[in-house]
């Protein structure tokens, strides 16, 4: 233990909690970029959809980025792409069962855009520039 | 050698680990899946004969059929074991993916029981009406299996429907209402000889 006590400062919250506003709607790659398209066309017809395709995307999100991190001091520049693709693609995988065996209705709902997340750009990207780094 | 391993040890140890974590993850929700499955399968047998007390599977044996999977038409019989009719599956293409319908059929193979929609991934507020539209579906109920089934637009006052085995197709939806008509007078002309065989009480 150093002793160092860290407290956050003010600026930097505020900082954080712009850039998370910023995301939500002036910088949001679906709704001003038009980014990432597939899997939100899939839900736009009711909220339940909406919702179990945005926890669907949000795990694969965390779970790859998390793998991606682990891995980050490996990753060559010419297995970059090669093991973002394998892992995202996993861990859809995983969520496609899940929704398959717990959400039976739900999965034949959303149909072939479950497994389309895995070419999601913005998911690519956030491994790229965030988790990779 | 050595240099294709200090290349590649991620990619072949990340395959490693994640297809062990899939195997995992599969085997273990495997029999979930399959449950639904078959209940889904159910509901749609009982959907067409109801009044069924009994489902039984009888797998066919056509010569001339090369499916990779065994084609399996199921009888419905009543309390008292004589049959009240037979479910049979049939698939095709649809507008946008493949259809998978479960056809049912009156016990003398005389009249259509109705139909289910297995799977289909029609175009949503159109196409998808064939899974949810009672209207569209009650057609099939009573329509004649002596000969096809066809598409009509309408009825209006032009070109009223005038037969049993005229199907009206959903507004906006033409292609998919023929492709499902297509499906099932397809499939029926493929196995109506095994069919009859089983509706006469032989079973080859």
């Amino acid at each position: 233990m150093s002793g160092v006590t860290r407290t956050a400062e003010p600026g930097a919250l505020a900082d954080g909690w712009g850039y998370f506003i910023r995301n939500l709607w002036d910088e949001n790659p679906v709704f001003r970029g038009l980014l990432g398209m597939c899997p939100t066309l899939a839900v736009t017809a009711a909220v339940q959809p909406a919702l179990t395709m945005g926890l669907a995307a949000t795990f694969v999100v965390v779970c790859s980025n998390l793998m991606v991190s682990l891995m980050r001091k490996a990753l060559t520049p010419h297995l970059r792409i090669l093991m973002f693709t394998l892992t995202i693609s996993v861990f859809v995988t995983i969520a496609d069962l899940f929704l398959k065996a717990f959400l039976p209705d739900m999965s034949e709902t959303l149909g072939p855009y479950v497994p389309l997340i895995i070419v999601n750009c913005m998911i690519i990207a956030r491994a790229e520039s965030c988790a990779s780094k | 050698m050595l240099e294709f391993f200090k290349r590649s040890w991620l990619v072949l140890a990340g395959a490693l680990v994640f297809g062990l974590l899939l195997a995992f993850t599969y085997t273990s929700w495997e029999p979930l899946i399959e449950a639904n499955r078959i209940a889904k399968l159910q509901r749609g047998i009982r959907s067409i004969l109801p009044q069924a007390a009994t489902i039984e599977a009888d797998t066919l044996a056509t010569a001339s059929d090369l499916r990779a999977e065994p084609q399996v038409v199921y009888r419905g019989l009543n309390a008292a074991g004589d049959p009240v009719g037979f479910v049979f599956r049939a698939e095709g293409t649809g507008f946008q993916d493949r259809i998978e319908l479960l056809v049912g059929l009156d016990a003398r193979l005389e009249r259509y029981r109705g139909i289910a929609v297995l799977f289909a991934q029609e175009t949503p507020g159109f196409g998808d009406a064939i899974r949810d539209s009672v209207i569209f579906k009650q057609q099939f109920i009573g329509a004649p299996a002596a000969e096809d089934l066809i598409v009509v637009k309408g009825p209006d006052e032009d070109r009223p429907k005038t037969d049993d085995n005229e199907i009206v197709s959903i507004t906006g939806a033409t292609i998919t209402s023929e492709a499902v008509t297509t499906i099932i007078n397809r499939r029926f002309d493929e196995i109506r000889p095994t069919l009859e065989r089983m509706a006469s009480g032989r079973t080859r």
